[in-house]
């Protein structure tokens, strides 16, 4: 039997990969061969934002551009922090209308409501770019892990060649591992630029290590690829120029022709048999539903719409699964070193990135600068009338850094995922604390020349940066809901789980080249299984 | 629709001490026409806006002390809507422009400081006088 071909009305494909994002085009590079299908409901925008940059459509006038023709940008005029800013504008929404999931506190009252993404390229559509290697320090801090930084090396490797990472080699070099062949950093704006001479000058004095970041984003152009312009538009349009997303590898893979990219498809449901597993598909434009029969399922629709396949497949509704989430803080400073200088025009956001020292679990610090943002995105943040602090703005704008802080995730096993049997998805988190090294981070800063206000701090609700994982986690013996470490669900030969369903636990650091890593390790063990 | 352009000149005043753009008035009332199916309006805010707008009180100081986390104050949301049009409307090119100079800056923002504490008292002193909520 040859690896596709169609059977009386139902298509047969030795290997069918689910979703678009990281996970699925990860997983297709390795299996990039006749016989591989690539499913995905594929969302797109119909929407293009006019303006290349955000200062021409300022000056423009553009408002409905901006704020959206359904005013979408305003959003938070009513709910500040229930939407992350990146998924607030018009030409962004296509990215999270995937399953609709509740956010619920430890007493079962709803938080806010969230959405996943049957976006082409999942929510890496908008994502932040740091793709970021786990070393054995972070997988021994987080625990649970059944495999090491040396089983993913090879594979970061190979993802790193694929996506262009830029950076350079210097103090977080220990703490971001050793990406090969790195691309020039990213610019660097006033405020950035004088946090990092002063660190490289006291170094030895600050509790704090702070660094380039390593970033998906091309400084030069490679594997002719344009490199990022820096528009200044990350939260109003998707997939950035020179920004690497899934859709780059989407576009390979076709110019290659191996495999067949099956979009505006969505997977119902799925049985395994002994030799193969068939899958219930439906055409979304014409509602037509169609068999497909393959040798291996490879599940990458990302944490919360796997999980839920998974426990309609196997009828188990009501069941709940951990559920782990970086609970992120985030904090403006001010260098006053910086005041009255020009607004920058051309960066990237993602300035720097640091790590307290001295922790036993380390919590990753990122530094944006809010180049994107709106100032009246900020304004009400500042404790001042707001006439006042428009007029604060005007003079620390290229002073201002927001810093992000994502903490280890602790608490997955108590944060629980649970699908009802009209396939309603609701998070019941556990108790969620403020940051708890504040003080030692301030202090660090101050020493640094940067300034700010524990006040200041905010903690988004749950969920709110989409850094999901571990619902159905990689154990060595699995049992109900769990994982093989080749992917296998517990009671599977055929069906695996590629993105961050299977991780064990979440370092504090992003996972998404590490969700790329492991699905196509598994993808590689799939290739070779011999069945 | 007349108490809306009223309020946008007033609420526009009170935030930049000048007279609102036609264009600014015009996507104001715009937002809240079509907006206002789906909001929820709370009394006895809607009561403060209207005493705000009649008796020209200090919408900016106000809306300090009645600014709050979860839901926003309906204060809040109506001068957060002129702010987030102003910014993005090129009739405001000064919006976005930036002090230039370390001793312009330090000074900008020394006279925020002292405008914003200005504001914070007559905001305080006309919450207690007319019992806004």
């Amino acid at each position: 039997m040859s690896d596709e071909f169609k059977l009386h009305s139902m298509l047969y494909f030795k290997n069918v990969i689910v979703g678009s994002g990281p996970a699925g085009v990860a997983a297709a590079l390795i299996l990039d061969q006749p016989g591989t299908c690539l499913l995905d409901v594929g969302h797109r925008t119909d929407y293009e934002f006019p303006y290349r940059t955000l200062p021409e459509a300022l000056s423009n006038g553009a408002v409905r551009d901006i704020l959206g023709r359904n005013w979408e940008t305003l959003v938070n005029i009513s709910y500040p922090l229930n939407l992350h800013p990146k998924l607030r504008a018009q030409g962004v929404r296509h990215a999270f209308q995937g399953e609709v999931f509740e956010v619920l506190d430890q007493l079962g009252r709803l938080i806010v409501q969230g959405r996943g993404s049957f976006a082409l390229g999942g929510m890496a559509n908008v994502w932040g770019a740091q793709l970021l290697r786990y070393t054995d320090r972070d997988i021994a801090e987080a625990g649970r892990w059944l495999i090491g930084a040396a089983e993913l090396g090879p594979y970061y490797s190979l993802l790193e060649a694929h996506i262009g990472i830029s950076g350079v080699c210097d103090a977080m070099g220990p703490f971001l591992g050793d990406t090969e062949r790195l691309l020039p950093p990213v610019p660097m704006g006033d405020a950035a630029r004088h946090l990092l001479q002063v660190y490289n000058s006291n170094k030895t004095h600050i509790p704090l290590v702070i660094g380039r970041p390593r970033l998906a984003v091309l400084t030069q152009a490679f594997q002719g690829r344009m490199p990022c312009e820096y528009s200044g538009t990350e939260f109003l349009t998707p997939a950035q120029t020179g920004v690497y997303s899934p859709l780059v590898t989407l576009d390979v893979l076709k110019s290659h022709g191996n495999i067949t990219q099956m979009t505006q498809h969505k997977l119902l449901t799925y049985t395994e048999y002994a030799d193969h597993v068939d899958l219930e598909v439906e055409i979304l434009r014409t509602k037509e539903k169609i068999q497909i029969r393959t040798k291996h399922l490879l599940l990458g629709c990302g944490t919360i719409q796997t999980a839920k396949m998974v426990l309609l497949a196997n009828q188990q509704p009501n069941w709940s699964l951990p559920f782990l989430d970086h609970p992120p803080t985030l904090l403006p400073i001010f260098i006053p070193r910086c005041f009255g200088r020009s607004e920058p025009s051309r960066l990237y956001p993602v300035q720097l990135i640091g790590v307290l020292s001295g922790l036993i679990n380390r919590d990753m610090i990122s530094f944006y600068s809010p180049i994107g943002m709106l100032w009246s995105d900020l304004i009400p943040d500042i404790p001042l009338p707001l006439n006042a602090a428009r007029s604060i703005l005007s003079s620390m704008w290229s002073s201002l850094l927001v810093v992000q802080i994502w903490e280890s995730s602790t608490n997955g096993e108590r944060n629980r995922l649970t699908v009802d049997q009209q396939g309603k998805i609701s998070i019941k988190y556990s108790d969620i604390k403020p940051y708890s090294n504040m003080a030692k981070l301030l202090s660090s800063l101050r020493l640094l020349g940067g300034y700010s206000l524990a006040s200041l701090a905010s903690s988004p609700p749950p969920s709110w940066g989409f850094h999901h994982a571990g619902t159905l986690p990689m154990k060595a013996s699995p049992s109900l809901f769990e994982t093989h470490v080749d992917g296998r669900l517990w009671n599977s030969r055929r069906i695996r789980i590629i993105d961050g369903s299977v991780l064990p636990s979440l370092p504090a650091k992003n996972h998404s080249l590490t969700i790329m890593a492991n699905s196509a390790r598994i993808a590689d063990i799939t290739k070779s299984c011999g069945y | 629709m007349e108490n809306l352009e009223q309020e946008a000149n007033y609420f526009h005043y009170c935030l930049f001490r000048c007279p609102a753009p036609e264009r600014l008035i015009n996507l104001y009332v715009q937002f809240n026409g079509e907006h206002s199916q789906n909001s929820r309006f709370d009394l006895n805010e809607t009561r403060t806006i209207a005493t705000i707008v009649r008796m020209r009180l200090d919408a900016v100081g106000i809306e300090h002390w009645l600014r709050r986390q979860g839901l926003r104050h309906l204060l809040s949301r109506k001068l957060l809507l002129i702010m987030y049009i102003a910014e993005c409307d090129s009739m405001h090119p000064d919006f976005r422009v930036c002090v230039s100079g370390a001793v312009c800056g330090y000074m900008a923002v020394v006279s925020a400081l002292v405008t914003g504490v200005k504001h914070l008292v007559v905001g305080r002193i006309q919450i207690a006088l007319y019992a806004l909520l």
